[in-house]
């Protein structure tokens, strides 16, 4: 992920899977925190959606 | 200026079927200055090269950035859009050829309307298509010059 409008497009993705309430992308981190209703959606489905745009992700290990 | 010859007045017609008839003086200086001595084609081939070259060199420049965003945002998707960033090391330099060859294509369009000779009996036509052309690439090489300034906003 290197050009400006990658996050947007990133988040767009992520935005789109329905659970999901909040994503907010950070290009300097190449860091995506995604708030979603566990009961809807997973991370596999979150990382699954980020590789459909061009943009394979893993979950991260920091903490929120 | 540079000197003038002599040249007979014929006939010859172009690629829109006008024929162009040109009479100049035979002493230096006696042709206006603004009227050069050159084929109408010549000039629109130039100018029309300079907006295709301008009108490639940004859309290459917004695959990388620009062309995901917009597939994405209409709903198409999918891994292979990871490819399209295999020109992303050359969007600046392609944006600079598209600045450049905008410039050289819109100098004549602010110029008065006596030098442009394409439309002297073309009529206003070719002047409008240029036009539209000319401001569409120009309004896409801005979008791809702004977008890295106003892109965080939405992040």
């Amino acid at each position: 992920m290197d050009c400006a409008t990658c996050p947007i497009t990133i988040r767009m993705a992520l935005m789109h899977i329905a659970g999901v309430s909040k994503a907010k992308v950070s290009y300097d981190k190449r860091e995506a925190r995604v708030t979603y209703d566990d009961a809807k959606t997973n991370v596999a489905a979150l990382t699954q959606a980020t590789t459909k745009v061009g943009y394979p992700s893993f979950e991260s290990d920091s903490q929120p | 200026m540079g000197e003038v010859q002599p040249y007979a007045a014929h006939s010859s017609p172009d690629a829109t079927g006008h024929s162009t008839g040109l009479a100049l003086g035979t002493t230096p200086g006696a042709s206006s200055p603004k009227h050069r001595v050159r084929s109408r084609s010549e000039h629109r081939l130039n100018d029309q090269t300079a907006l295709a070259t301008a009108a490639v060199a940004s859309l290459l420049a917004s695959t990388c950035c620009l062309l995901p965003l917009a597939l994405v945002s209409v709903g198409l998707t999918g891994a292979w859009l990871a490819n399209l960033r295999v020109l992303q090391p050359y969007s600046p330099v392609l944006i600079g050829i598209a600045i450049a060859a905008l410039a050289f294509a819109g100098r004549r369009l602010f110029r008065s309307r006596s030098t442009l000779l394409c439309c002297i009996d073309g009529g206003a036509k070719p002047r409008l298509l240029y036009q539209a052309t000319f401001w569409l690439v120009a309004a896409l090489t801005l979008t791809l010059l702004v977008m890295p300034v106003v892109a965080p906003w939405f992040y």
